[in-house]
């Protein structure tokens, strides 16, 4: 047996494991907590070149289902060099409970922090410029701060109408994410609150300081921080917001440089976060995610190799006939039927059938838990592109963020 | 402070992996299983086709020049190698069984290949024959693969073209003659009507040229 083989075999058992124990946790019924108390909350929306699409982003925060005196809603401008700054002030003219800054440009930490010192509110929303919230989100997350041990909630995060392979590979990662979330909250293992509408108690900014200026994935140094003084991140599963998702190759490779760098980097910061100390999070999610991670890269980078040698292969036999398919016609449909055989003999192939329909199963499961807009057909065609590509450009972001966490120190956004 | 570990939970996913990864394993012997049965029932076949072939070849005696003949036993012996290729794929190239079929194909070939060139001696025949000698070998692989595509490429575009295939690495008396016959050495060799090609295989137009 090769060592490719072993390491298929290694990846599946994991899999087993990591799917039979989240699911557990997602079976497990738990009722979400009643409604104590309106606490005042101040959304921050920090923006920078965002003409195109902060005027929505308020509006749905205008349009959730709690009363309009209980929040105010602060966009902080980042130095724009667009219209954002016009926006933002008509809007801010507009409505008696937002307000509008301009600072100069200095990076998304910097720009909720110059939020959070000027919030009225006892629950901080950071908020980014490209989402949109559902009225009931907010009235969905507060009841989870009257356990006084947590510190933020994090929403369920949605890709907006997503069209291309690219957005529709995202939407199901998102709604992955929107499973993990929810299992993560339950054994308190929550280690990323997202940009787009996550909660925090603003004590613990008091307390402990704000955003990490300087880190590029503030989200994620803020979500660890949380975790290593031992508090508490909960998650409200029906609270949805939607982001737009990029849309090209170039700018989600950015953006994913961006965020798996900056994975490395806090797990380098926060490793004590790996002991048994932090539970279910330091003994089985993080270690368990790596592991992940480097198995799916070793596949997924041996897939790509292979198909590529055997697409070279191919072209060097049939420059042998001068690329005369039509009178190799025969020959192709038996070594095709040749390699049909071979494969459905493999072990592999039940074990991803088995998987296939155990996550579209789950998927249907999530989107009607959450009150999705998506129809079905849509999410089963965003299913093939995730299982087709998804593999390929998650081991090459990896491989990217990898090699400049070696030989760079920082990347911009 | 120490959090809680919920090891119930841990214990109970391990167990449920443990039992869904082993009956993954356990069908995927079960598939593997029925694809053996079929190999045996592929090698019954095999071995009445083999008889079927040994009739037709008497027959030939019979009634020479019966062009019927020629074709029906040319159809049957390509068949036969398909089938002997599907069953190594099926159930592995050092398969004691497999090449025990080899050795019987191996003789069927021989038979054909005397009987097209007697025919084209005796009976005006056009074919044109090719010995093709590969080994099966690892490192003679992309040598073997690209002559093994050009000939079964050439077959498939002139209806006149036989090519008759011989694992050299096979332990067999008559490939040895062949091979000493031919001077047969390395990865591979070609024989056309009975002259050696003194090159190695790489490009269909490099016979297309010698026809």
């Amino acid at each position: 047996m090769n060592f490719i083989r072993l390491m298929i075999y290694f990846s599946v058992y994991v899999g087993f494991v990591s799917m039979a124990f989240y699911l557990l946790g997602f079976l497990e019924k738990r009722k979400a907590p009643k409604r104590l108390k309106e606490y005042f909350c101040t959304i921050i929306i920090p923006a920078y070149n965002e003409q195109n699409t902060l005027e929505k982003t308020v509006e749905s925060s205008l349009a959730l289902d709690y009363p309009n005196s209980k929040y105010e809603i602060l966009i902080v401008d980042d130095g724009s060099k667009d219209k954002t700054g016009v926006k933002g002030k008509q809007l801010a003219k507009k409505h008696k409970n937002v307000q509008y800054f301009y600072k100069k440009n200095g990076g998304k930490g910097t720009a909720l922090n110059y939020g959070i010192k000027r919030a009225k509110g006892e629950i901080i929303i950071s908020f980014d410029a490209d989402s949109m919230v559902v009225p009931n989100a907010l009235k969905d997350m507060l009841p989870y701060f009257e356990d006084p041990k947590v510190m933020a909630v994090t929403p369920a995060m949605k890709v907006w109408k997503p069209k291309g392979i690219l957005q529709r590979i995202q939407a199901i990662e998102y709604d992955l994410g929107i499973f993990l979330r929810k299992v993560f909250a339950d054994i308190n293992a929550i280690h990323v609150t997202p940009g787009p509408f996550s909660s925090y108690r603003k004590s613990f900014f008091e307390k402990h300081g704000g955003y990490d200026e300087h880190n590029i994935t503030e989200d994620l140094e803020i979500a660890m921080r949380i975790q290593s003084l031992h508090y508490k991140i909960q998650n409200a599963p029906r609270a949805l917001v939607y982001t737009i998702a990029p849309k090209g190759l170039g700018l989600l490779t950015k953006q994913r440089r961006r965020w798996y760098f900056g994975m490395i980097s806090n797990l380098r910061t926060y490793k004590r976060l790996f002991s048994r100390e932090y539970g279910m999070l330091g003994v089985f999610v993080l270690p368990l995610s790596i592991v992940s991670i480097v198995t799916v890269v070793i596949i997924s980078s041996y897939t790509v190799i292979k198909i590529l040698s055997d697409w070279t292969k191919q072209i060097n036999l049939y420059s042998a006939v001068g690329f005369d398919f039509i009178n190799n016609l025969n020959l192709q449909w038996y070594l095709f039927s040749l390699t049909f055989y071979r494969v459905i003999s493999e072990n592999i192939v039940l074990f991803s059938v088995f998987f296939i329909l155990l996550t579209i199963t789950m998927l249907q499961i999530i989107n009607k838990k959450v009150g999705s807009i998506d129809r079905p057909i849509s999410i089963f065609i965003s299913y093939g592109f995730f299982m087709l590509f998804y593999g390929i450009l998650f081991s090459a972001w990896w491989i990217m963020a990898w090699i400049y966490s070696r030989f760079t120190k920082e990347i911009s956004w | 402070m120490k959090r809680e570990i919920n090891w119930t939970r841990l214990l109970l996913a391990f167990l449920i992996a443990t039992f869904l990864f082993s009956l993954g394993i356990f069908l995927g012997f079960l598939a593997k299983g029925t694809i053996t049965d079929a190999s045996v029932s592929l090698q019954e076949g095999i071995r009445n086709d083999i008889i079927n072939l040994e009739t037709l070849y008497l027959l030939e005696d019979s009634f020479p020049c019966n062009e019927e003949i020629i074709t029906i036993t040319s159809q049957k012996l390509d068949y036969l190698g398909e089938l002997i290729t599907t069953l190594e794929v099926k159930r592995g190239k050092d398969a004691e069984d497999v090449l025990e079929l080899k050795k019987l194909y191996t003789i069927l070939e021989i038979r054909h290949f005397l009987l097209t060139e007697t025919r084209n001696e005796k009976c005006s025949g056009s074919h044109t024959t090719f010995l093709f000698f590969y080994s099966n070998d690892e490192n003679c692989e992309g040598e073997v693969e690209k002559a093994s595509f050009v000939l079964t490429f050439l077959r498939n575009k002139y209806d006149n073209i036989r090519v008759y295939s011989f694992d050299i690495n096979l332990n067999s008396e008559i490939i040895t003659t062949l091979k000493s016959e031919y001077n047969i050495k390395g990865c591979s060799g070609v024989v056309m009507n009975k002259e050696k090609i003194p090159f190695k295989v790489t490009k269909a137009s490099q016979i297309e040229e010698l026809f």
